[in-house]
């Protein structure tokens, strides 16, 4: 201490060692860890260690593979992926006789056109995932800003957002859906555009109460106190705080978008009528429980189970891995529609 | 003419249990390069009138009144621009708790990098450069490495010293510093205090917000009490120290624990802060004061030289006040002993 206007008047020297400190001086730097370790690369390695979650994850990739590699992909009449998994095309009926049982030539059999389940599931993955993919980005591209702008904002605006999310949030989902398709009519936009309407609110309302809290952190204050203006203290220091439990229940609604997906493709109300999305086989194969030709609806359905299954798994462990204190409870708000 | 002229600012928190007057009638100057610490209990208003300055009370804190002059411009009601270029650009602002001061997704080079963008007009490698050399400022070891870690990386005293140079990056006049060294060990924050004390030797203003009495003692050149919103009084240095003259201010010292005490217990002051939302009437230190007469309860007494002889020292408290009805002697004193030694 270089200076001190007490010094030498008596014992109200609170401070009485104050001439040790200078040759205290090293105390104060940690020792260095190893380089710097990204969030990001931490919640990876939580990841890694969580067996179930790398089970999903490894399902999910092979389905994608599966999915892509499934017939030829051609961009403007040029082939960019010449690989042919499904041995038939997904499409072309009477390859063999309908209703034929599962055999070496077609290892889950044939529907009732004479159509190969085995290449149709295969080739199904693409509408399946993408629209599950689709439906998610877009929805938080929609919710994320609506959400994270009431949060911060609050006051009107916060009322005006919240109050529509509350409103469509009073809407059965399938009812608003069927709706949706009635008016707009059949095709993928139209079924992921239905999807993202009813998708969003959830996002919304997740990271709007996230920014809530987010926004009384000392570090918001601090990016206010060195004069940082509202729109960067929201894109840079609230929503980059506050959007991991959304990452988490986005990454379980892939599941539940697919499986909402399905359930509309089962009522009719999704792609085309004998497109070989996994809904619209079941729902085109419904007839068949009856008649016992199980092969028909069992293995669009097992695909549609294991991928939803894989992306829960892969969801827990996301959250796992970007929060290990949360309970499992706690980002499970909307699963049971 | 001073840097910062607070006069009768007055600030109120509409709660749902009535409305709070956190800061009632604060009047307080500070001049370039000084150092002026603000002392007082918890919930005293001291970081409230703080934030204040910065306008950065949000709801349901609200200014209802008084003035805030930096530099002779008024700072209420500032337009927006204004407010962003003295929040940082002219006022800087370190708080208590560094580690929740830093946002855990950037690094810290990052967000020193940030407040020197949004201050200069440096940008990219040179908000970058700039950045390191402020964290070299505040004594920061290795700072081009430290600049490419994350907060969590570092420990208390150091994340306290990168809170500094972000509060430095936009070459502030006055350095509000609230409580910097509360969450610190004693040996860093002798060495934060070293830091307090270089930057100021530059003519950097600092209004140095503590509970702890030794600190103060050891950096301050005036000490301004706050008790229940209010200022109770406002000295130099070691005249308040040595002779301070409103009983509550006597009462904090009586609780400093002193080495070489051989009483069995901590003195302390009976009773609590009272509730603002309904404050006692008169003075509102009454209730808790030994000396308090009749009149304590009915009259609030105002912020009076203690003695005619020079403006520097303050009290509010009745027995100031020629025309009070206040009889009583406020009978406390200093002793000062003998010099602790080295035990």
């Amino acid at each position: 201490m270089s200076r001190s206007p007490l010094d030498g008047r008596g014992r109200l020297r609170v401070q009485g060692f104050d001439g040790d400190t200078e040759s205290v001086e090293t105390d104060d730097t940690t020792a260095p860890t190893a380089p710097t370790a990204a969030t990001d690369r931490r919640a990876w390695a939580r990841f890694r260690r969580d067996r179930a979650a790398v089970a999903g994850l490894v399902v999910i990739v092979l389905m994608t593979l599966l999915a892509v590699f499934a017939r030829p992909i051609e961009v403007g009449g040029v082939v960019v992926q010449p690989i042919a998994l499904a041995p038939y095309d997904p499409a072309a009926s009477g390859v063999a006789p309908t209703y034929r049982p599962p055999s070496l030539s077609h290892p889950f059999g044939t529907d009732w056109a004479g159509r190969d389940v085995f290449s149709r599931v295969l080739y199904g993955g693409r509408y399946s995932l993408s629209i599950g993919v689709v439906a998610v980005s877009l929805a938080l591209v929609v919710g994320v800003p609506l959400g994270a702008v009431a949060g911060y904002v609050g006051g009107w605006v916060d009322e005006a957002i919240m109050r529509f999310v509350d409103v469509l949030y009073a809407f059965p989902f399938l009812v608003l859906a069927i709706a949706l398709v009635a008016v707009f009519g059949q095709g993928f936009w139209k079924l992921v555009g239905a999807l993202v309407v009813v998708g969003w609110i959830g996002y919304a309302r997740l990271i709007r109460g996230e920014v809530l809290s987010v926004v009384e952190r000392d570090y918001v204050v601090a990016a206010r106190a060195v004069g940082a203006s509202d729109r960067r203290i929201l894109t840079r220091h609230v929503v980059p705080n506050a959007v991991a439990p959304v990452v988490v229940q986005a990454t379980l609604n892939v599941g539940t978008v697919v499986l909402s997906a399905a359930a509309l493709g089962f009522l009719g109300l999704g792609l085309q009528p004998g497109t070989a999305e996994w809904g619209s086989m079941l729902s085109a194969g419904r007839d068949t429980l009856v008649g016992g030709e199980w092969w028909v609806t069992v293995f669009p359905g097992l695909a549609i189970f294991l991928f939803v299954l894989a992306i829960n798994l892969v969801g827990d462990g996301v959250r796992d891995a970007l929060d290990p204190d949360a309970g499992p409870d706690r980002y499970r708000t909307r699963e049971a529609r | 003419m001073a840097l910062l002229e607070v006069e009768d600012l007055d600030v109120r928190f509409y709660t749902e249990g009535g409305v709070v007057q956190a800061v009632d009638g604060l009047s307080y100057t500070l001049d370039r390069g000084e150092r002026l610490g603000v002392v007082g209990e918890s919930g005293a208003g001291k970081t409230v009138a703080a934030l204040a300055l910065l306008d950065l009370l949000d709801a349901p804190g609200r200014v209802e009144g008084g003035s805030i002059r930096f530099d002779g411009e008024e700072v209420l009601g500032a337009s927006p621009d204004r407010l962003r270029r003295l929040r940082g650009g002219e006022i800087g602002l370190v708080f208590q708790d560094p580690e929740t001061a830093l946002d855990p997704v950037y690094t810290v080079g990052e967000q020193v990098a940030e407040a020197v963008r949004v201050h200069t007009d440096r940008d990219g490698d040179a908000a970058h450069d700039r950045a390191v050399s402020l964290l070299d400022r505040v004594g920061i070891p290795d700072p081009a490495t430290r600049a490419t870690q994350y907060p969590h990386e570092f420990s208390g005293g150091m994340a306290q010293r990168a809170v500094v140079a972000i509060a430095l990056a936009g070459e502030p006049d006055l350095l509000v510093a609230d409580e910097p060294t509360t969450a610190l060990d004693v040996t860093i924050q002798a060495q934060l205090l070293d830091l307090f004390d270089d930057l100021a030797a530059d003519d950097l203003a600092v209004q140095f917000i503590s509970h702890d009495l030794g600190v103060v003692a050891e950096f301050c050149d005036r000490v301004l009490v706050m008790y229940a919103g209010q200022a109770v009084e406002r000295a130099p240095v070691d005249e308040l120290f040595y002779d301070p003259k409103h009983p509550y201010t006597a009462g904090l010292l009586s609780a400093v624990p002193r080495i070489g005490d051989d009483r069995d217990r901590l003195q302390t002051i009976p009773g609590a802060t009272p509730d603002l939302a309904s404050p006692p009437p008169g003075c509102r230190f009454h209730p808790r004061c030994p000396y308090a007469e009749d009149a304590c309860t009915k009259r609030d007494p105002p912020l009076a030289a203690v003695d005619s002889e020079g403006d520097a020292h303050h009290a509010a408290c009745l027995a100031y006040v020629d025309d009070a009805d206040f009889d009583g002697d406020l009978d406390f004193y200093v002793e000062v002993g003998e010099e602790v030694g080295d035990p």
